[in-house]
């Protein structure tokens, strides 16, 4: 596949994209668990967009909201999940509010969803190509069989899986080749905005660095938005164009991919650059973050970081600091700056 | 079939003052699969060969697959080898000891899991876990003094206030927490040799480095050796003294961490280091090593198995296996670039 030769003049479009209407734009959206033993806030007041062909990255450990974002925006929640305020305007139109049929034609046709080991939502019994083909029959009735299965294959291409396989059964391919099914699915109705939420953690680095060149590729060449959702920052820093950093269903950080790498201000943001090893550079003692993330049922008063923030002072634990743009694109809740 | 076994001595072991407390040779295991007649095997592990120092830890590397977690399964002897040999104390255990594994060899070689949540009985408190290797392998001499080294351990482990965390039951703790636990038992019997698979991988990220620092003082303060299996490179960089590559059940290439990583000789070694993420430079920039993914293990065709993927393939590749070449101090590496009689340019 040309994926290999793609050059990168990838410039990270930081605040040059948000002048221009946004593809996506996330306001002060909530989502709440309602559980027995209490409401948990699994995401507080997120706002975020993405331009035409950008990548956002959501970073952040387990149950810091990442994924309940996605499911949101795909409006795919289910009980006892409930989205207590915000909007999600997707091309202006307020996602919140599509009725059924609305919801029909965003989802798939204007965004697409790459799950966390989607590898193995694949349907055993259905060949891969009739599971491409189902999707692009659904949402558009007139297509014959035919034509169905000629574009399953021409998408399997796309994808750098040989087009004879389309009449493969999952079980025949491995999990990298079944990964690239699932975003030749997520594809297949040329969607606006994919949705990938971890979408290689369940792979191997070589396969996955091959699937990440694929998308990087077809990104340049299709010209989709990505919000993309991983816990390996060095992975995302390294795909994404601005990157916004959660903690406890609160974006904490947000600007350029650049920056953040270079210059992370937030010390949550700094304690997780600080917990990946470095592979090149001097050999330094980490020292991660003390502590665990917070009980979500009781989070921490004020910011929610500070019981385990090194650089806590007298106002962290009393008051929430709010996100403030701290440098010319560079967003940061913390009462340091 | 080429016997090739890597001594002590071609990674200098001698010159150490510390003595080697592990030692395995020619590891194999192969696993029957097929029809009636079981006739296909999948090699899971070919001759196989390390020693490891006590106080030293040794990373095994190597993508799904490769064999890593069947070399710690095999020394754990939840298995039994094909063939091989695994020396304890110089001892060849596997014929002192041929109906299973020894109370000693159990106190002396211990192993912590990948998933903190499936290694542990939910139905049984941290104190409990804790209490029944110290019972078995009679490692207090009262009852009354069962209580004080459990929440001994749970302290050396980092675990505050041990007489908390002791009454907790697994599904209470996090999985850091329960990583801790885990270590915590394992160290109960005062083992020589921690097996530690993927121990780092199923948890947050922000806690990972505390549990691999941890693991590195315990190797510091009690001389704990480890065999550290992982996929992440870069942690075993950080973590270990010596890293061997594995690749589809054979070893590939090993030598200190740095000189590894510095210095990669085996074509699939670069290939798996220019895969690991680095923000520094962008994915399209990256040189493509080369494609594809690992071969099936099942009656593999002789040769080396990376030929079929590898940029500076050669014709014998595809017929012999690379016996271990030295080719700087504590680095060895099996290619045919390498050696006499190579047709490479490399030194």
């Amino acid at each position: 596949m040309a994926s290999a030769t793609v050059a990168t003049s990838l410039s990270p479009q930081s605040s040059a994209s948000s002048a221009a209407e946004p593809l996506l734009d996330v306001q002060d959206l909530s989502v709440e668990y309602q559980t027995l033993r209490g409401p948990v806030q699994a995401v507080s007041h997120v706002s975020f967009s993405i331009g035409q062909g950008e990548v956002f990255g959501l970073a952040g450990e387990s149950g810091s909201g990442k994924s309940t974002i996605a499911h949101a925006i795909m409006r795919i929640l289910h009980s006892p999940a409930v989205i207590t305020g915000g909007n999600v305007l997707f091309d202006g139109d307020d996602v919140l509010e599509m009725d059924v049929d609305g919801l029909e034609a965003f989802r798939w046709r204007d965004v697409s969803m790459v799950f966390q080991s989607a590898m193995n939502a694949l349907n055993p019994v259905l060949t891969v190509g009739e599971q491409i083909a189902d999707v692009i029959q659904r949402h558009q009735p007139t297509t014959t069989k035919q034509q169905a299965k000629d574009r399953a294959a021409e998408l399997l291409d796309i994808v750098g899986i040989d087009r004879n396989r389309v009449d493969d059964y999952p079980h025949q391919l491995s999990g990298g080749m079944r990964q690239r099914v699932v975003i030749a699915i997520a594809l297949a109705l040329k969607p606006q905005l994919m949705i990938m939420d971890e979408p290689t953690t369940a792979l191997d680095v070589v396969v996955q660095k091959d699937i990440m060149q694929q998308i990087e590729y077809l990104k340049k060449e299709l010209g989709f938005s990505i919000l993309f959702i991983t816990h390996d920052l060095s992975l995302m820093v390294e795909f994404s164009d601005r990157i916004g950093v959660m903690y406890a269903g609160e974006i904490v950080e947000t600007t350029n991919a650049h920056e953040l790498f270079n210059k992370p201000l937030h010390p949550y943001t700094q304690g997780l650059m600080a917990s990946f090893p470095a592979l090149v550079g001097p050999k330094e003692t980490l020292t991660g973050i003390p502590g665990s993330p917070p009980n979500m049922l009781e989070p921490p008063s004020g910011c929610r970081f500070h019981p385990r923030c090194s650089k806590a002072f007298a106002p962290c634990p009393l008051q929430q600091p709010s996100l403030r743009e701290v440098e010319p694109g560079h967003f940061v809740a913390c009462h340091l700056y | 079939m080429t016997k090739t076994v890597l001594t002590a001595e071609q990674w200098k072991l001698a010159e150490s003052p510390d003595p080697v407390v592990l030692e395995v040779r020619n590891l194999t295991k192969h696993f029957p699969v097929g029809g009636l007649f079981r006739s296909k095997h999948v090699h899971a592990l070919t001759n196989v060969s390390f020693a490891i120092r006590r106080g030293e830890v040794l990373a095994v590397v190597g993508e799904s697959g490769s064999g890593k977690s069947t070399t710690a399964r095999l020394i754990a002897r939840l298995m039994e080898p094909t063939s091989g040999e695994i020396l304890f104390r110089g001892q060849n255990v596997l014929q002192t000891e041929k109906r299973g594994a020894s109370l000693s060899y159990r106190s002396g070689v211990q192993m912590i899991f990948q998933d903190p949540f499936g290694s542990m009985n939910p139905t049984h408190s941290v104190a409990h876990h804790i209490m029944r290797p110290l019972q078995i392998h009679h490692k207090v001499e009262r009852r009354s003094d069962l209580l004080p080294r459990v929440h001994e351990l749970l302290a050396t482990v980092g675990l505050n206030p041990p007489a908390d965390i002791a009454n907790k039951y697994p599904h209470e703790l996090s999985g850091g927490q329960r990583q801790r636990v885990a270590i915590a038992r394992a160290l109960a019997v005062d083992p020589e040799i921690v097996l530690a698979d993927e121990p780092i991988s199923m948890l947050d990220v922000s806690i990972r480095i505390g549990v691999l620092n941890l693991m590195a003082k315990l190797k510091k303060e009690i001389g704990i050796g480890y065999l550290y299996i992982t996929h992440d490179i870069a942690s075993a960089r950080y973590f270990a003294d010596r890293i061997m590559v594995l690749y589809a059940g054979q070893m590939m290439e090993g030598a200190d961490s740095d000189e590894l990583i510095g210095n990669p000789a085996h074509p699939y070694t670069k290939l798996l280091l220019s895969a690991v993420p680095n923000p520094e430079i962008a994915l399209g920039q990256r040189e493509v090593v080369a494609r594809g993914e690992p071969p099936s293990l099942i009656d593999p065709p002789p040769g080396c198995p990376f030929a079929a993927r590898c940029p500076q393939v050669m014709d014998v590749c595809r017929k012999v296996m690379p016996e271990v070449q030295t080719i700087a101090p504590n680095h060895w590496v099996r290619c045919h670039l390498y050696g006499e009689g190579s047709g490479g340019t490399a030194a």
